[in-house]
């Protein structure tokens, strides 16, 4: 997942609350009886299968939100070839989830600075941190210019009628 | 005059006293519904002219506060909002540049052109490659400017 709007996850997690059904301990809300907390994710992991775990593993934090999958199966002893198909279709997904959100993001970034006086900004940056602003002005400006040459190729390539199949059908 | 006060009779004497003194017409005395009750009469006596003059100056000085504030945060804006911990700023920073803690996203602009591509529409597309344009020589001016200042700066500190 890529990183959010504290207000977005705050709005998020309270969705999740008022959505559990509070009134009766259990294992919905995370009561296990005679168990823990610790009992209740390995009675929920049990029940898992072997794609879900892998793909909760490759899509963890700690892993960059893209990591591009082989398409052999690196664990044959563990996945099935279709089961490895399927771990590669729904890390897609995720991937082409993201990227979507990177996409939106810099709209909305790019939006917010339409038609903002540029004077005013320049004098109200910080005298101490103005090279951090710069560097700060030229990342980005590099990669709205990156993200705008990348999408006009694949513009070019649409007209040129080059079939461009997006990695989740690709996988599929 | 009773020697001794009743309830009764003190309040209807008091009652006497307000209304000559006026105590009665003080807005102070007014209960939350009877104030409310007589702004809604007067907004109704509001011709509708009126009331669409007020409201739109209303909204319009509304946008330029906004405008103003938001042109006040531009530069805080880049700093904070678009820290290091950004995700959408680590699109510029190579993996490689990245402390051992810091998380890698592994996107490129490239790669999220590439996957975000097919689900765009025509117009969509469009919309989003002249903005980014834009806004990217948006930025490199702001650079450029914020440059010249660091300049300045830099010449005034030497003066």
């Amino acid at each position: 997942m890529i990183w959010r709007e504290r207000d977005e996850v705050w709005e998020a997690e309270h969705r999740e609350h008022k959505a559990i059904d509070w009134s009766q301990p259990n294992e919905e809300n995370g009561y296990y009886d005679g168990g823990t907390l610790g009992l209740g994710w390995w009675i929920g992991t049990r029940k898992r299968s072997a794609v879900d775990i892998a793909v909760e593993h490759i899509t963890l934090p700690d892993i960059p939100s893209y990591f591009p999958l082989p398409r052999k199966n690196p664990l044959p002893d563990r996945l099935s070839a279709d089961q490895w198909r399927e771990v590669r279709t729904r890390v897609g997904e995720s991937h082409h989830d993201c990227a979507m959100e990177l996409l939106e993001l810099g709209y909305r970034y790019a939006k917010f600075l339409e038609g903002k006086d540029l004077d005013t900004a320049k004098r109200n940056a910080e005298r101490e941190r103005l090279e951090e602003y710069i560097a700060s002005a030229r990342n980005l400006a590099l990669i709205f210019h990156r993200l705008g040459e990348a999408l006009k190729r694949e513009r070019e390539r649409r007209s040129d009628n080059v079939v461009s199949v997006s990695r989740k059908d690709r996988h599929g | 005059m009773a020697d001794r006060w009743t309830w009764p009779e003190y309040r209807a004497f008091a009652d006497e006293l307000d209304e000559f003194t006026g105590r009665k017409r003080d807005p102070a005395n007014k209960t939350f519904g009877e104030i409310f009750a007589e702004a809604a009469e007067e907004r109704k006596l509001q011709s509708a002219e009126e009331q669409q003059r007020i409201e739109a100056a209303k909204r319009k000085a509304e946008e330029e506060w906004k405008r103003r504030v938001s042109d006040y945060d531009l530069a805080r804006f880049l700093l904070h909002k678009l820290s290091r911990d950004n995700p959408f700023t680590k699109l510029a920073t190579p993996d490689e540049a990245l402390e051992w803690w810091e998380h890698r996203i592994g996107f490129t602009p490239e790669t999220v052109a590439e996957l975000a591509f097919p689900a765009l529409s025509e117009k969509k597309l469009e919309n989003r490659i002249q903005r980014f344009e834009e806004a990217a020589e948006r930025m490199s001016d702001l650079a450029d400017r914020l440059k010249e200042r660091l300049e300045e700066e830099s010449i005034i500190r030497r003066i």
